[in-house]
């Protein structure tokens, strides 16, 4: 018997406090569910501004320099801060396109940010160009006489500049389709400097959700 | 007199409404009670940046992408400050590598008044300080390597072409002027690259056009608020 009273004691939480938390849990989510649904009442092809729009998803590219196709683990995001003004983040997961014995870029990760700006006042429809500056974390095997050896995980300052459209088909998903043209090149200890010039593409379907409610009079600041 | 008695009543009954009416439409009157724009002091905006430096030593050849960002700290209606951050790398002659990192800040005066940045542009002249770390290093695994810890000055030109009163894309060129040791490569008559340290070495600078996007996205405080203090 005393054993298992021990056994009950070593348990974090007893039952009563786990009803306790589930409880105080599921009042949470109610308040911030219909904080959601009270928000979600515009719709994005309304107004924009207050919104963010996502996506997860396999990327590709071509790279100018290497002449090679690459693919990527690709998320991106666009936070509305006004109806045309979206603040913009990515992030792309390279894969290794070649075999292990072979040169050339083994990785190539990368994250930008900057901003975009959409044409259109809020409708369906989305067309939108962005300037995003990111840095890239690069790695090159090259040969060295009859050996290959690899560049350590250099980061890379990298420039950028997308342009895409959204086509908002409910008030969560939407369809995309986006290019980013990057330029950089990468030294390290490579005895010659390798461009990483790319061109990147994405479709697919995103999400987007409202955050926050924009007032009347930010609606009215964003036409002028 | 009846009649008299109510229109009497129903006058002075609206009087009240009609006053209030009055004062919400004077209120809405640009120019009577609220300026035409609204003072700028106070702005803080983020900026990500695209930077081309050329004429790198003179030489319009080496010419250079980097990245970059600042922030932008308004204050007042014809005055901005810049604080940046750089990454520009330099490749020379494919025998060896630059880096740059420039960490700085500028003040920027505009030439006209931005009225609120409702003006599509706003031109600008600018000028600042820095701090920059330079390394060279020869291309390969244990290629030679000297760095510099340095400051500079710089001065442009530059104008934000403003596509809604809180979001604009900027263009600016400024002349970057490297104080203290200069630190360079150059390709001896062998084909080989040599780095060299000159001390008191002159003028030394490049040429940074950069391409930002920004947007204001905070106003630290009302400049309104403050006049209207310092009259009352």
């Amino acid at each position: 018997m005393e054993p298992r009273e021990k056994k009950q004691k070593n348990v974090l939480l007893n039952e009563e406090e786990i009803f306790t938390l589930s409880l105080e849990g599921i009042i949470l989510f109610t308040f911030l569910f219909l904080l959601v649904l009270d928000a979600s009442s515009q719709k994005i092809w309304e107004t924009r501004k207050g919104c963010i729009r996502s996506q997860g998803n396999i990327a590709g590219g071509y790279l100018f320099a290497q002449k090679t196709p690459s693919a990527y683990l690709n998320g991106d995001m666009d936070l509305f801060l006004q109806d045309r003004v979206a603040f913009t983040g990515s992030a792309f997961y390279s894969f290794a396109l070649n075999r292990s014995n072979q040169t050339g870029i083994k990785a190539n990760h990368a994250v930008f940010g900057g901003f975009n700006y959409h044409f259109l006042k809020p409708s369906r429809w989305d067309p939108y160009i962005g300037l995003s500056p990111g840095l890239g974390v690069v790695q090159i095997a090259y040969k060295d006489g009859d050996e290959i050896r690899g560049t350590p995980n250099t980061p890379v300052p990298l420039v950028s500049a997308a342009i895409g459209c959204n086509y908002y088909i409910g008030s969560i998903f939407h369809f995309f389709v986006k290019f980013q043209g990057v330029a950089g090149q990468v030294f390290s200890t490579l005895p010659a400097p390798s461009r990483l010039d790319e061109l990147k593409f994405m479709v697919g379907l995103g999400w987007n959700l409202r955050l926050w409610k924009p007032k009347t009079k930010d609606k009215c600041e964003d036409k002028g | 007199m009846q009649r008299i008695r109510w229109l009497v009543v129903f006058f002075i009954a609206l009087q009240p409404a009609t006053n209030l009416n009055a004062q919400s439409n004077r209120a809405e009157l640009p120019g009577i009670d609220t300026p035409l724009y609204k003072k700028q002091g106070g702005n803080l905006s983020v900026g990500l940046r695209n930077t081309i430096s050329t004429f790198s030593h003179g030489n319009p050849k080496e010419a250079v992408t980097g990245a970059g960002g600042h922030l932008r700290l308004q204050l007042v209606n014809r005055v901005n400050t810049e604080w940046y951050a750089d990454i520009l790398p330099t490749n020379i002659r494919n025998k060896a590598n630059r880096m740059d990192y420039h960490i700085g800040w500028s003040v920027m005066y505009y030439l006209i008044d931005p009225r609120g940045f409702n003006r599509k542009f706003t031109p600008y002249v600018v000028a600042g300080h820095c701090f920059d770390y330079t390394r060279i290093k020869i291309n390969g695994e244990n290629g030679e390597s000297r760095k510099r810890l340095s400051t500079a000055v710089q001065a442009g030109i530059g104008c934000h072409y403003n596509i809604t009163p809180k979001f604009d894309i900027s263009l600016a060129t400024q002349y970057m002027l490297h104080l203290g040791k200069e630190l360079h490569a150059h390709e001896e008559e062998d084909g080989s690259i040599a780095i060299e340290e000159h001390k008191n070495a002159g003028w030394e600078g490049h040429l940074l056009i950069s391409i930002s996007v920004n947007y204001k996205f905070l106003q630290l405080w009302n400049p309104e608020k403050r006049s209207r203090k310092m009259f009352s």
